[in-house]
Parts: C-alpha cells; sequence; structure tokens
C-alpha cells in the first residue's frame, strides 16, 4: 500500500428488505462522512473509496458479500449490519479473516469480539435509563411485544430482570411476531394490550412492523398520556415512516436524537441536509453511530501504517472524537463506546423532545457486569 | 407468531453472572492466557493467575482453568479434589492422547488455545450450572447411601429383638424407637448398638465350652 493510494471501506447495508429504511441511515451517515473526509484532502491526502453491496436485510447475503468485499475486493475494514441477527452472521467471517469491522447500532449486549468495533449503545446506556424512567412515571406492570429473533429475546429478558427488582413487577405478555408480520398481526396483539392495560408496552419490533404497531395503537384509541409504548430503536426515521401523529407521545432512549441542541450537532444536521445525499436518509441514532464512527476511524488511520487491524486498532481503542451526541470515545476492554444517555418523547413535529438528558458520558457494559442491580447488589457485599 | 415462554429460565446465566465467580486461572507465564484473562474481567469474573500449581485451592474459587501442556509431563495435581471447584482445560491443540488426560484429571471442558471471547461465557455458564447440578446429585446420593443403611441396620436390629424377645415386628420397632427416644439418641444409632451387642454377645457364646452353657 502506497503513501497516495486510496483507502478502501466496505459497506454493507441494505437498501431491500425489512430493515432497508434504518440501514440507509447507516449507509447515508457514513457515506456523509466520507464525503466530508475527502473534501478536506482524504486522510493525509489519501481519499477513502467506499464499496456498498446491498445484503437486501438478508442474513445469508451479509455472509455472501462480506467476504466478496475480504477475497474479491480485498477490503480489510467495513462498517455494516443493522440486527443482531445480521451481526451474529457476519462475526465468524470477520474473525476468520481478521478483518475489523464496524457496528453502527444499539443492540442487546452480551458480545465482544476483538475483530469488531460497537459505535451504537450498550444495554446499559440505554435499557438500564429506560427502564428506570418507564417504572418511575407509569408503573412496572410491562407488555412486551418485539420481532422474533435474538435482539428482542435478549432485550426482554434484561428488562424482565431490571424490573424483577420492583415488588409489583409483572410481565403482562411477551409476544413475538415475525419481521415480516403483516398488519392484522399485530393489529391482534394491540387488541390484547387494550383488554390488559399494562402500566406501558416495551417494543423491540424492528424494521417494517414498527409503524404498525403504533399505527394500530392510535386507531385503537390508547393514550400514550396514560399507557405509552417504550422503545430502544423507534427512531425519526420509523416516525417518519408511521406519521408524526402515531407516535406522538411515546417513548425513546437513546444516546442521540436528531433533536439535540448543540452547535455541533446542529451544523452536522444543517451540512446533512445541504449534502447530496439529504433526499436520502434521515438521521437517527443509527447514522450518527456510522457517521461519527466513521470520522473516528479516520482519525485512527492518521496513525496508522497500514489499513491492516493489527496497525489501526491500537489506534481506534481508547480514540476520543467530538460526536454528533458529544464526545464519544471507544472503550479498550469491551470495543464498545462511552455514550451519552438520553430519553425522548416523540412530538408533533415527528422529532423527540429530549425529557431526559444528564449530560454524563456513561462506560459500555455489555455484560451488565456493574450495571445491574443484582450485581450491584452483590459487589456491594464484597 | 409465537408465544414464547423465554423467562422460565430467565434467571440461570444472570444469578451465575451476579456471583462474580472468582476463577483461578493456572496457566504459565508462556501459554497465551491473556485473551482469556481480559474475557473474564469483560463478563465480570474475578480472575487470579497462578503458576506452577498451588499445593491447595483456596475456598472462595469457583472454577479452574488449568493449562495442560502439550507435552506430557509428570504435573502435581495434589489440589485436585472431588469437591473441588469445576475444571476447564485449556490446550494448544486436540488429540486423543490430550482429551485422556484431560479427564483422567475430571475435567468439565476442554477449550482450544488461544481462547475466542465468543463461547466463552457458554462454556462458564454451563460448567458452572452442571457443577452445582453434579454436587447437588451427589450429595443426594450419600444421602440416600446412608438412608439405606440405616434401614437394613434397623432391619437387622428389629430381626434381632424379634428373635430373642419373641415379640412382633411393630412391637420391636416400638422398642427401639422409644429408646432412641429416651436416650436421644437418633434410631439409627440404637439399632447399631443391638447389633454391635448381639455381635459381640455370639463371639462370646462361640468362644466358650459347649457345656459351660
Amino acid at each position: 500500500m502506497k503513501a497516495s493510494d486510496p483507502i478502501k471501506i466496505g459497506l454493507l447495508f441494505s437498501k431491500q428488505g425489512v430493515t432497508s429504511q434504518l440501514e440507509s441511515s447507516q449507509l447515508y451517515g457514513a457515506l456523509f462522512a466520507i464525503d466530508e473526509i475527502n473534501g478536506l484532502g482524504g486522510i493525509a491526502g489519501r481519499e477513502i473509496i467506499p464499496t456498498h453491496y446491498d445484503p437486501q436485510s438478508d442474513n445469508a447475503r451479509y455472509k455472501v458479500t462480506l467476504e466478496r468485499l475480504i477475497i474479491e475486493d480485498q477490503i480489510n475494514l467495513v462498517f455494516g449490519g443493522y440486527t443482531s441477527s445480521s451481526r451474529k452472521a457476519m462475526l465468524p467471517i470477520i474473525e476468520k479473516h481478521n478483518k475489523l469491522l464496524f457496528y453502527p447500532q444499539q443492540y442487546e449486549g452480551f458480545e465482544f469480539s476483538e475483530n469488531i468495533i460497537y459505535t451504537g449503545a450498550a444495554p446499559n446506556q440505554n435499557l438500564v435509563q429506560l427502564e428506570k424512567f418507564m417504572t418511575a412515571n407509569f408503573g412496572a406492570r410491562v407488555y412486551m411485544i418485539g420481532s422474533n429473533y435474538i435482539y428482542p429475546y435478549e432485550t426482554n429478558r434484561n428488562m424482565h430482570s431490571l424490573i424483577a427488582a420492583h415488588p409489583s413487577h409483572s410481565i403482562v405478555a411477551e409476544r413475538y411476531v415475525s419481521l415480516y408480520a403483516n398488519r392484522n398481526a399485530i393489529n391482534d396483539i394491540v387488541e390484547d394490550i387494550k383488554a390488559k392495560q399494562p402500566d406501558f408496552v416495551f417494543c423491540t419490533l424492528i424494521g417494517r412492523t414498527v409503524p404498525y404497531l403504533y399505527q394500530a395503537y392510535l386507531s385503537a384509541g390508547l393514550d400514550p398520556a396514560k399507557m405509552p409504548i417504550a422503545s430502544l430503536n423507534t427512531s425519526e426515521v420509523e416516525i417518519n415512516m408511521m406519521g408524526a401523529e402515531a407516535a406522538l407521545g411515546h417513548y425513546t432512549s437513546s444516546p442521540y436524537f436528531q433533536s439535540i441542541d448543540s452547535p455541533l450537532n446542529r451544523s452536522t444536521v444543517d451540512r446533512f441536509f445541504a449534502s447530496r445525499y439529504a433526499e436520502r436518509a434521515i438521521p437517527n441514532m443509527n447514522w450518527e453511530a456510522s457517521y461519527f464512527a466513521m470520522h473516528l476511524l479516520a482519525k485512527a488511520f492518521r496513525n496508522s501504517d497500514t489499513d491492516r487491524i493489527e496497525d489501526i486498532l491500537p489506534n481506534i481503542l481508547g480514540a476520543e472524537i467530538e460526536a454528533p451526541q458529544g464526545r464519544v470515545q471507544i472503550d479498550h476492554l469491551t470495543h464498545h463506546a462511552r455514550l451519552y444517555p438520553r430519553i425522548g418523547i416523540a412530538n408533533a413535529q415527528g422529532q423527540f423532545t429530549i425529557i431526559e438528558d444528564q449530560g454524563l458520558r456513561v462506560n459500555p457494559d455489555p455484560y451488565m457486569v456493574r450495571s445491574h442491580p443484582a450485581v450491584a447488589r452483590n459487589y456491594s457485599h464484597t | 407468531m409465537t408465544n414464547f415462554d423465554q423467562h422460565k429460565h430467565v434467571g440461570i446465566s444472570r444469578a451465575i453472572l451476579a456471583r462474580k465467580p472468582s476463577v483461578l486461572v493456572l496457566f504459565p507465564p508462556e501459554a497465551d492466557g491473556v485473551s482469556l484473562l481480559t474475557q473474564l474481567k469483560r463478563i465480570g469474573c474475578s480472575v487470579e493467575i497462578c503458576w506452577p500449581h498451588p499445593p491447595f485451592i483456596d475456598a472462595h474459587i469457583d472454577l479452574i482453568f488449568l493449562y495442560i501442556p502439550p507435552e506430557v509431563e509428570q504435573m502435581d495435581y495434589g489440589w485436585l479434589h472431588e469437591s473441588g471447584p469445576p475444571v476447564i482445560s485449556v490446550a494448544n491443540f486436540e488429540n486423543p492422547t490430550l482429551i485422556d488426560e484431560a479427564l483422567r484429571i475430571g475435567v468439565m471442558a476442554i477449550l482450544m488455545a488461544p481462547i475466542k471471547a465468543s463461547g466463552l461465557l457458554s462454556t462458564i455458564i454451563t460448567t458452572l450450572h452442571q457443577h452445582a447440578k453434579n454436587s447437588r446429585n451427589s450429595h443426594r446420593i450419600s444421602q440416600l447411601e446412608k438412608k439405606i443403611i440405616n434401614l437394613k441396620m434397623l432391619e437387622e436390629a428389629k430381626r434381632i429383638l424379634i428373635a430373642k424377645q419373641r415379640i412382633s415386628e411393630n412391637e420391636a420397632y416400638e422398642l427401639i424407637r422409644s429408646q432412641a427416644m429416651s436416650q436421644r439418641l437418633p434410631i439409627e444409632d440404637i439399632a447399631r448398638d443391638i447389633i454391635q451387642s448381639e455381635k459381640i454377645m455370639s463371639k462370646i457364646i462361640n468362644a466358650a465350652p459347649k457345656n459351660t452353657i
């Protein structure tokens, strides 16, 4: 690799399939950052050339396209994955070839790979705060509805074990539907929610089915002021899919909202809407996780001899960068990011009004070693 | 649409992790233990590393990772104890000789070095869970064995009383029970005394010249 060679980066985000709109936000977050980096002269004079394949929201295609990026395109650095099942599909391949994957999405935790950098929230950076907020304001009787795969199972398991600390807690129901479910499947569940009247609904639906729930909720006349939906992944993109009226009054816990009122976030969002990708994506948590990860990689690259993992990883671990959400940092031990938990309530403009923001950067704890009440109690004894 | 009954077993992994297992890693400096140590820390274990093998294992240790070198050399496994913590061995490669060696030591699982992060949590949780289950089962088996021995003794003692006193089985049991009550001893102690004295008695009688009785 010569000092003037372009730097190749692989992008695996779906433009088709059930999670395409969410993955587009990741894709254009990354491409927008690449434009910014190249616009400022690239990385020490070297241009970033992205190669994008469309896995079509299909886990098997993630494997095939990842291997194609590595073997045919000779790419060492890849951004990709939205669902946890897509990441679990890519993990053995990225480890086998010893390449580096950036996964810009919050997920259920309980994972570590030497070959992955996780820039979305770990459960102690969104779920712990959401559980606390919802039980304090609405109660501990929760109705769980999620998509039928590992992220919702594990997130509900985490939610259950957190909420079990409340004497009055109850899992009113725990329902799973296919990522490809139709409206009728969701409508039936909304009828059941109406009948069972939980304190709140915890939604881990993913992709196309998310709007079905919020829209059916609105049609059924369920009042978010009394019985809201809480989520870790319903973002500005899903609100755009469902309409602001359906989202109004429901809660999401995330380190990033487009409405964060900081000069850096406002200017970044403004620049994006002035960019060539303005019509292609909506800035949300995935967009930001992808955007700052690309800038962080570029920063680390300036101190690396090559784009091989053994050269670049030491410069990524511990690296800090001013992200739209605040100054983030990659944790050495876990490869996850230090982030800023926030809670937002969806407003009439299709944005989130941030109602909780302690301004604190929280260390990632993907295995919930320090963050779980049962564990915390155990610690205090020893 | 599915309605999973996920939470029936929701607590097992959580309960094991919440105890923050104390792990002893028996690795020589030349073995690549770094990836094992850091992943153990990530998942919340408290870790101690030790080499050479210690003479005994402290009671607070919940789990041992044992490096088995590829060169078959006689190691001192004096610390190995049937009631000790479970052992997961780590080997550089997979072959029947090393597997047999690990099984001889009594390991619960065998991992290949260098340790990969994924898979370690599963192995630790299944090992600790199965070990706890095995301990409960062993305890239960020894209780049952004791119970069977006691029942046999009680039967034997009753038989002696029935023959000596020409009483019914119920009366014999009642005699033993009331004796146990008044002496504040377990029934099986009284039964053992009866059997013991019968043995002594028959020894004396058998040893004596026939015509003295």
